[in-house]
């Protein structure tokens, strides 16, 4: 599972939610909630509606791809590596890091 | 006194609980949420119309004459919404029903009520019953607040699917209403259960605190249930469930057909063709279910009921349990699917909160209690009220006319069912799984599967099994003039956009040419056309004369109301050298008697004698203004001159003898 955005670039749900690698899960939830006040449609009417909904699902997707430990362990050690990379797997990830992010 | 001189116009929008059986509005007003009460003075209104010779009814006045005139008063239109005529479920409860439902004979096949008013058969869609019930649920929030009321928020079952609700949407379009949003009823309820804990808690602590809870809603036809996540102002809908046909009118068709068996042992004699006799046990019925809530016996009695033979009949709470256990038993299902679903274990629930009639039942309670190792249910909330309440919140939110601590509020909805389209061999490639939060959207690539294909068809379902002719079929599109080439290179971009109330629209775009293809998934299954929609509003315009009789009286109140306002205000503007102190005296004198007047007529009076008391005033104020500078004030100069070509009230045009135009009296927020 990777995060993509509009333009198909990998992206880090951390920076999505604006968040450091180290951040607790406690953390990861309070900033998507603080993200969803701001962005979701429902609030932000400063953009179309569809735009809008692609800008929420993307901090939603974020907000689960960081708030299921596995899934979180993967997105801390590869898109970390390498952002700027084309698409790669997020199997296959180094224990090493794995450790050291979590 | 009004709000003071300023007459700052505030436009309201309501909550609306558009039920099986019945209907609840709810307006957010003053920094609280008000439930209406209709003016039987009701705070729930029975979602029935009925035709009599002379006139059409709505809510109890329909109800309350349904023995005399079964065939002509339509109720349940919420269980045919969004179906079709040949739907299982609906050739069910065509055999319990009075009136009469017949196919439109389209191919859409369109489920029509018809009813016999003026020796005329007349035909109506579900759509249009319900839009009949939005109407008089519109006219109690208007009597309410005293201004037209256009915006709404309703509310329906978690568990419909894309049909219902894009029915239920054109329903209120057909009321002539504004509908900010369709909400899921569980959803709505978990609103008003999280504003009546945190008020209570603010009390005890604050700081944020994550609370999951599970929402049991079992009405008079509907049946839901989901988990949400409250932290702090966020309400997260996890996971939802539920049965779209399960409800309290369920079991007074068992307890019906079980009276009418015992009737049949006892006076060898069927009266099952007897509508009448029929409704009136139904009736009996009903009301021997809810004593039984808080008896554990009642004795059901109608005299007279067929061929002059008495009903009598004394069941047990425990016979009444054994007629509905099957029902009872099939909505834990769902419970343990939500459960399930959401991830989170049984322990994890702090408090199971019930909504609905149907919840009030004891063994129901029982059931869902032992489920959850005998826990404590929560009954703090209103179960009749707490889903309009939540809807009036919603409304608040959505149209940003509600307190702070409202607009702060932010709901996660889900989409109750997978939604996906039919690939090559007949099975169901899902784009949005189920519980998944909405607004969403999703695309995926697809491709021909034969060479120099240069169409596809899409078709869309929606339901969790693998193969789509299990699932329901919601309509399907046709994307031509795709470039011939061999399978598999073309390239289909498929999007499922799910809007805010959970309705689906999808489309379809040729990557290469870039062709677009779009459905709001709609018609096939049942869904009015535009064209449809607009010959009913047409109609509803047609046969609302009673509608304008109420709205007519309320606008001549609202006239009269900012008048006195306006004429208060201009009293004080004036210069006192420029008005004799007798004058002002008199006037002042004329305005506190129509003042006392209004107070003690305001809710009984006709429109005539609203204009009359008006006229009176006008006219008092008119001879005094004359002796008085025109130039000094523009309000008084405005208020001879009649604007060209437009006429006053009772030559059909829209100003008041002053010159008032009272659509500027009147809230429109278009």
């Amino acid at each position: 599972m990777v995060l993509r955005n509009f333009l198909g670039r990998v992206q880090d749900p951390f920076a999505v939610l604006g968040l450091k690698r180290a951040a607790s899960s406690d953390q990861v939830k309070r900033a998507y909630h603080g993200l969803c006040r701001k962005y979701h449609p429902d609030k932000d009417r400063s953009v179309p509606a569809h735009l809008a909904t692609a800008r929420f699902q993307r901090i939603k997707a974020a907000y689960e791809l960081l708030s299921h430990p596995s899934n979180r362990l993967a997105a801390a050690s590869t898109v970390v590596s390498a952002p700027f990379k084309p698409n790669r797997s997020t199997k296959g990830t180094k224990g090493s890091k794995s450790a050291k992010a979590a | 006194m009004p709000d003071g001189a300023d007459d700052g116009k505030k436009s309201y929008s309501m909550g609306i609980d558009l039920g099986t059986t019945y209907s609840c509005v709810g307006i957010f007003k003053d920094g609280e949420v008000q439930i209406i009460a209709n003016d039987q003075g009701n705070r729930t209104t029975p979602s029935y119309v009925a035709w009599t010779d002379k006139e059409r009814l709505l809510g109890d006045a329909a109800k309350n004459q349904v023995a005399s005139n079964p065939t002509n008063t339509v109720f349940d239109a919420k269980r045919l919404i969004g179906r079709t005529f040949q739907d299982p479920i609906v050739q069910a409860d065509l055999k319990l029903w009075p009136f009469r439902v017949v196919s439109d004979g389209s191919p859409d096949d369109k489920p029509l009520i018809e009813v016999m008013y003026q020796d005329v058969a007349k035909k109506f869609h579900p759509e249009e019953i319900s839009s009949m019930i939005l109407t008089k649920m519109k006219l109690t929030a208007e009597a309410f607040v005293g201004q037209r009321v256009r915006n709404a928020v309703i509310t329906v079952p978690a568990y419909f699917n894309d049909s219902q609700r894009q029915a239920t949407k054109d329903a209120g379009e057909i009321a002539g209403l504004n509908v900010l949003r369709i909400v899921n009823e569980p959803t709505a309820a978990a609103i008003a259960y999280g504003l009546d804990t945190k008020s209570k808690e603010k009390k005890t602590k604050s700081g944020e605190k994550e609370t999951n809870i599970l929402v049991f809603d079992m009405g008079g036809g509907t049946f839901d249930v989901s988990i949400l996540t409250i932290t702090d102002t966020v309400f997260e809908v996890k996971a939802t469930a539920g049965d779209p046909h399960l409800g309290g009118e369920d079991f007074d068709n068992r307890m019906l057909s079980y009276c009418i068996s015992e009737f049949r042992r006892k006076h060898k004699s069927d009266p099952t063709r007897n509508q009448r006799a029929i409704r009136r046990l139904r009736t009996q019925c009903e009301r021997a279910k809810r004593q039984l809530s808080t008896q554990t016996s009642v004795t059901i009695e109608v005299d007279s009921l067929h061929e002059g033979q008495d009903f009598n009949l004394r069941l047990s709470r425990a016979k009444f349990e054994e007629l509905c256990m099957d029902y009872f038993k099939k909505a834990m299902e769902p419970v343990s699917q939500c459960l399930g679903d959401s991830g989170l274990p049984k322990s994890q629930i702090s408090d199971v909160v019930l909504v609905g009639g149907s919840t009030r039942i004891p063994k129901v309670q029982e059931l869902i209690s032992s489920f959850f190792n005998g826990k404590q249910l929560c009954k703090e909330i209103n179960p009749d009220e707490a889903v309009a309440y939540g809807a009036a919140v919603q409304a608040a939110i959505v149209s940003g006319t509600g307190t702070e601590e409202v607009e702060n509020m932010l709901l996660l909805d889900v989409a109750p069912l997978s939604l996906g389209i039919e690939m090559a061999g007949g099975m169901m490639q899902k784009l949005i799984e189920r519980n998944s939060t909405i607004p969403t959207n999703k695309s995926q690539d697809f491709t021909t599967a034969e060479d120099y294909q240069d169409y596809v068809e899409i078709k869309v379902y929606e339901g969790e099994r693998a193969m789509v002719k299990d699932n329901n079929y919601l309509g399907k599109f046709v994307l031509t003039g795709i470039p011939k080439t061999l399978r598999g290179v073309p390239k289909i971009k498929v999007t499922f956009n799910v809007d805010s109330n959970g309705i689906l629209e999808v489309t379809a775009e040729d990557m290469k040419t870039h062709r677009k293809g779009e459905i709001q998934i709609t018609n096939e299954k049942g869904r009015l056309s535009q064209r449809d929609i607009e010959r009913m509003l047409q109609d509803a315009e047609a046969h609302k004369e009673e509608d304008d009789l109420a709205r007519g009286e309320m606008m001549a109140r609202e006239s009269i109301t900012v008048y006195m306002r306006r004429t208060r205000k201009a009293l004080e503007d004036i210069d006192s050298e420029k008005i004799l102190k007798r004058d002002r005296e008199r006037l002042e004198k004329k305005m506190e008697e129509v003042d006392l007047w209004l107070d003690e007529h305001s809710n009984k009076a006709t429109k005539e004698e609203f204009e009359a008391k008006q006229r009176e005033l006008e006219s008092a104020m008119n001879t005094i203004m004359l002796k008085i500078n025109r130039s000094e004030s523009d309000f008084w100069e405005q208020q001879a001159i009649l604007p060209e070509n437009e006429k006053t009230i009772e030559q059909g045009g829209y100003f008041l003898d002053s010159g008032l135009d009272i659509r500027d009296l009147i809230e429109d927020p278009d």
